[in-house]
């Protein structure tokens, strides 16, 4: 007996969340690739927070600052007409902050290698600042960006500690599959909580080698630099 | 004719620029002086990737930067075009992506025709499909210049263009960039180091030192100066001399020409009759003799007068003779200068062993 819904909705929630960190950590990690501002090492260090936070802790805090009682769960309840605590938004705003460092790392470091001198020459070509970042930057950091999505992705189907804290238990909205294998542990149905694990483990190993094995074969060309890596196409 | 005038200071970590000076951009202005002379940076300034620095930059009229109301025009505005010392392809893209980069960028409408000519100009056809990183660095460079000039600049700006071109590639990138300059009409301003490369490239030669312009002149008046370190120093120190082709010997395959009043005679076929020629003599292929000398191997004997003598520090002394109004430098040795009682008015005899002729 498979839960699909829990299924379901554990890829829903990692891929709307990869979708919204690749436009949230974008800006962030072209500001911290590119800044000199002496603020840089906080906001690094900021981002780089859930990385060695307990769960629980972001969890604690997110329940307190998405209750309809605080202001930003006001002002979310009398936008949507929703409350943010124990709701699919809820898990996505969670998780958006839970796997920021996973998104925000990859791009920085993508974009802090991209050489200076190659932007120059695009800007003496008459590329505008976002032209430049359209035309050269997106596509010299498409493997960079490839990772940020697969992290992303990955590292929220993973997340258990804040989605217990904030989400709860609630079928087709908060119950993703690391909630329903707890609870079937909890509950000593062990045949079900192996089903869950074992298509999770097989899941998370197709989409990691099938995304890796692209970024090998196609990302290879498109990065080869002075020539050394990519196939000659003469 | 664009007038461009620059007053700037620009401070960097180890030197600073200081130029506060007023061109008028017309044929070929080349930029030398040793490295951290400031050569980079002047070109920098004045296509505007140097947005602090201080003082006001203005072309045709027009204020392109001015620190004081805290102003610079884009660089992605200028029109200009930059040649980087490095090629500074996108690897991202083939041949023919960088180029349409650059039309698709053109602030002018741009037209196939120009496309065609440029690419045909530069011999890229060929190249078009290729990926930047499998090319020669001569391809390389001849792409960047390509695409330079694909946004119809009003300036060009050339960095050392040749440093990572072969010598064999060097000559015809330089007799493609005199092209450029008469077929485009795009002023150039061109930095080298080499005063070879400089010397067949331009008309007018700006020396920077330590961040300063020391010297703005003609490139035949400028590189025949003895007080120029710069000038001197290298072994391709030499001249530049106007000539006219005035025959050609099929049997021997040499070119005669004329300088002033005199003949002289370089290898090989250059130029048609009557037309102006370039000719470039290191100061190390001459020598100085007080009285026409004969039985010699050399065949280029120019009477000519001592205008000025200058005593290396070490072994070396240049001295200059003038044939006609044109002066050609001459390397010799301050013992044979001491020895032969040189003087400065005195009648001499210059004995050219070799020179490169770059037709006009």
């Amino acid at each position: 007996m498979l839960e699909w819904s829990s299924l379901w909705l554990t890829i829903k929630l990692a891929a709307v969340t990869a979708v919204c960190l690749i436009f949230i950590a974008t800006p962030i990690a072209w500001w911290l690739s590119t800044t000199r501002s002496r603020w840089a090492t906080a906001i690094d260090a900021l981002v780089a927070m859930p990385l060695v936070l307990p769960p629980t802790v972001l969890g604690f805090y997110f329940l307190l600052a998405l209750s309809p009682q605080s202001s930003f769960g006001q002002w979310w309840l009398s936008l949507t007409g929703q409350q943010l605590t124990f709701s699919f938004s809820g898990l996505v705003v969670a998780s958006i902050v839970y796997s920021l460092p996973f998104a925000v790392q990859p791009l920085q470091a993508s974009f802090a290698g991209i050489d200076h001198g190659t932007l120059e020459a695009g800007e003496m070509l008459g590329a505008s600042p976002i032209d430049r970042f359209v035309s050269l930057v997106l596509p010299l950091s498409s493997r960079g960006y490839l990772t940020a999505a697969i992290l992303a992705f990955a590292h929220t189907v993973g997340e258990f500690g804040v989605v217990l804290m904030i989400g709860g238990n609630i079928p087709g909205e908060t119950r993703v599959v690391s909630i329903a294998i707890y609870e079937a542990v909890e509950t000593l149905n062990y045949d079900a909580a192996h089903t869950l694990s074992l298509v999770l483990i097989g899941f998370s190993f197709v989409v990691l080698a099938l995304t890796y094995g692209l970024n090998r074969h196609f990302a290879r060309p498109l990065f080869a630099h002075n020539g050394k890596r990519g196939p000659k196409r003469a | 004719m664009l007038e461009l005038a620059i007053n700037i200071g620009l401070r960097k970590a180890d030197f600073a620029l200081t130029v506060d000076k007023q061109f008028s951009l017309k044929g070929i202005i080349g930029v030398h002086g040793h490295s951290g002379a400031g050569k980079s940076s002047l070109l920098r300034v004045i296509a505007g990737l140097e947005r602090h620095a201080k003082g006001v930059v203005t072309l045709a009229g027009e204020c392109w930067q001015d620190s004081d109301r805290r102003y610079v025009k884009p660089a992605y505005e200028r029109r200009i075009g930059y040649v980087f010392q490095e090629p500074r392809l996108f690897d991202h893209m083939d041949v023919a992506g960088n180029l349409r980069y650059a039309t698709k960028r053109a602030k002018m409408a741009s037209d196939a025709t120009l496309f065609a000519t440029i690419v045909d100009s530069l011999r890229l056809a060929h190249l078009l499909p290729r990926q930047p990183s499998t090319l020669s660095g001569g391809e390389q460079q001849r792409v960047a210049i390509a695409r330079a000039l694909l946004t119809s600049p009003r300036l060009l700006l050339l960095d050392e263009p040749l440093s990572a071109v072969d010598n064999q590639h060097k000559g015809e990138l330089i007799a493609l960039l005199r092209k450029i300059n008469q077929q485009f009409q795009i002023p150039i301003i061109y930095v080298s180091h080499s005063t070879d490369e400089l010397a067949t490239l331009t008309d007018q030669l700006l020396l920077l030192r330590d961040g300063s312009v020391i010297a703005f002149d003609d490139t035949a008046r400028l590189m025949s100066r003895l007080d120029l370190v710069e000038m001197s120093s290298s072994r391709e120190a030499g001249s530049v001399i106007e000539a006219r082709v005035k025959g050609y010997d099929e049997e021997f395959q040499l070119t005669q020409l004329s300088i002033e009043s005199s003949v002289c005679w370089v290898p090989g076929q250059v130029g048609k009759e009557e037309t102006a020629v370039r000719l470039r003599i290191h100061a190390r292929d001459v020598a100085v003799a007080l009285e026409r000398p004969k039985g010699l191997s050399i065949r280029n004997i120019l009477p000519a007068t001592l205008s000025a003598i200058e005593m290396g520090g070490a072994a070396h002394a240049d001295v200059l003779g003038l044939v006609g109004n044109q002066t050609i430098r001459a390397r010799l040795t301050r013992a044979s200068v001491h020895e032969l009682k040189l003087e400065v008015g005195q009648s001499i005899y210059l004995l050219i062993k070799a020179a490169s002729v770059e037709a006009d």
